[in-house]
């Protein structure tokens, strides 16, 4: 249940663009250190979370029971 | 003596009769005179090289492609009609053999891509990273297994709901429809259904070229990725299909990216993302290193203009003592020119100066009478005389 609650929590694919928007933003224009230092730590933070996620390696395969054969 | 029956019972004892005796059967043959009447009816004539027999059977029940000259397994049960003629009413009929199938299955191709079922644009994009998936397959079947193991080599986090169903014999296409319909109807948002199959013989492909399969695939609402056999079997519910995978190997592939390529990609943006604020850090450092440099050389100059004034100041000075010097020397000869021009200097050398007695100087002897009293200054003293002449 934590863990099907954490997965909500964090967004693998929402996570991936919101990243990538910052690079592409950052490489788009000058950057000002003040106010683009936010900007870059929440980067960081992305990473990092999508690097962590990248650790699950299990895949979780749920059978559906539905009996689709006639008896 | 039999009693007489009508008609209508005749051909209800006929009928009763030939359902006990024969029930629901399969007869194989060739198909001649086919037709569609009115969109409601199918006709034809099933025969072998001495014998034909009439089929009838309604649209919805005609699920496959057929044509003249094909062989086919029509089932069904025989029946003799009100009019009193023979007919074999069928509820299925499928094309038999390789060529028959392989026949079937072309015109059932070409209708789709008429229909405009394979075209490129009706295709949808799966999404990078799929979280909730749907898989369709048999759980016996080595595709289950190559796909789950494939599966689990890749990003992983993924959960996977997986519906058997049997992908091969007369209940399959059937099977596969209603997973389909269950996947796209009660199993939430999903990110895609993955419907997989190994290789087999075209006969054993078939559930995947059956057109209620095809199209459940090409109307599903969910994206599908379709890997059924071989590399070089291709079915239509492939065709139709959103993605396309070669094997069910492929489609987990396809299905999901790699770790290493993702981790890849995310450390290539961190790395960018770094770069960006060093850069900028970077030239930060620069301004101030320039802005120090330039502040340190306006230093530097206004000291050395400080330090030509004091240096032209003491040349000044030096000119100035100079000047004084050559002054002074200037005094110095003066005074000795002046010092011999002095009177006492021109007696010592024998002059005398000579005044009357009112201390007029005597320049001339005019004016000097005889008897007159002069003094003379000489140089350690006066004389003093009278004129004479």
């Amino acid at each position: 249940m934590s863990k099907q609650s954490k997965k909500e929590e964090f967004n693998f694919t929402k996570g991936y663009e919101e990243l990538e928007k910052i690079v592409t933003d950052f490489e788009s224009r000058e950057l000002d250190l003040e106010k683009d230092l936010p900007q870059f730590e929440r980067g960081l933070e992305l990473a990092g979370k999508l690097k962590k996620r990248l650790q699950e390696i299990e895949n979780t395969v749920i059978e559906i029971e539905k009996k689709f054969e006639q008896e | 003596m039999n009693e007489a029956i009508t008609v209508s019972q005749f051909v209800e004892v006929i009928n009763f009769t030939l359902e006990g005796a024969l029930g629901r059967i399969t007869v194989e043959g060739e198909v001649d005179e086919f037709k569609i009447i009115h969109n409601k009816w199918v006709t034809f004539a099933l025969k072998d090289a001495q014998s034909s027999v009439n089929c009838f059977m309604t649209v919805w029940q005609y699920k496959a492609q057929i044509e003249d000259g094909m062989k086919v397994k029509a089932t069904g049960m025989p029946k003799l009609r009100n009019k009193g003629f023979f007919s074999f009413v069928l509820d299925s009929v499928i094309p038999s053999g390789e060529g028959a199938l392989k026949r079937a299955l072309q015109l059932l191709q070409r209708q789709l891509e008429a229909e405009g079922l394979f075209a490129q644009e009706r295709k949808r994009m799966l999404p990078r990273f799929p979280q909730h998936v749907a898989l369709i397959t048999s759980r016996d079947a080595a595709a289950y297994k190559d796909f789950i193991k494939v599966l689990g080599g890749r990003m992983g986090g993924l959960t996977v709901a997986f519906l058997h169903t049997q992908v091969q014999g007369e209940d399959a296409p059937r099977q596969i429809r209603e997973a389909l319909e269950v996947a796209n109807t009660e199993l939430g948002n999903l990110d895609a259904i993955v419907l997989v199959r190994g290789g087999g013989s075209l006969e054993d492909l078939m559930a995947f070229n059956d057109e209620g399969v095809v199209r459940a695939v090409a109307t599903s609402r969910t994206p599908t990725i379709v890997g059924i056999g071989h590399e070089r079997d291709i079915t239509l519910a492939e065709l139709v299909a959103d993605v396309r995978a070669s094997t069910p190997s492929n489609a987990a592939e396809l299905l999901v990216p790699s770790r290493q390529e993702v981790l890849a990609e995310i450390e290539g943006m961190n790395l960018r993302l770094k770069n960006g604020i060093s850069q900028t850090i970077g030239q930060i450092q620069a301004q101030v290193t320039e802005a120090v440099h330039a502040l340190k050389t306006r230093i530097a100059s206004t000291s050395n203009q400080v330090m030509r004034r004091v240096e032209s100041l003491v040349g000044l000075g030096q000119r100035l003592r100079f000047t004084v010097a050559q002054q002074d020397k200037q005094v110095t000869t003066m005074e000795r020119v002046l010092a011999s021009l002095s009177p006492t200097n021109t007696l010592k050398r024998g002059y005398s100066i000579t005044k009357t007695a009112d201390g007029t100087l005597v320049r001339s002897k005019r004016g000097i009478k005889s008897g007159e009293t002069l003094t003379s200054v000489v140089q350690d003293g006066e004389i003093t005389s009278t004129v004479v002449g």
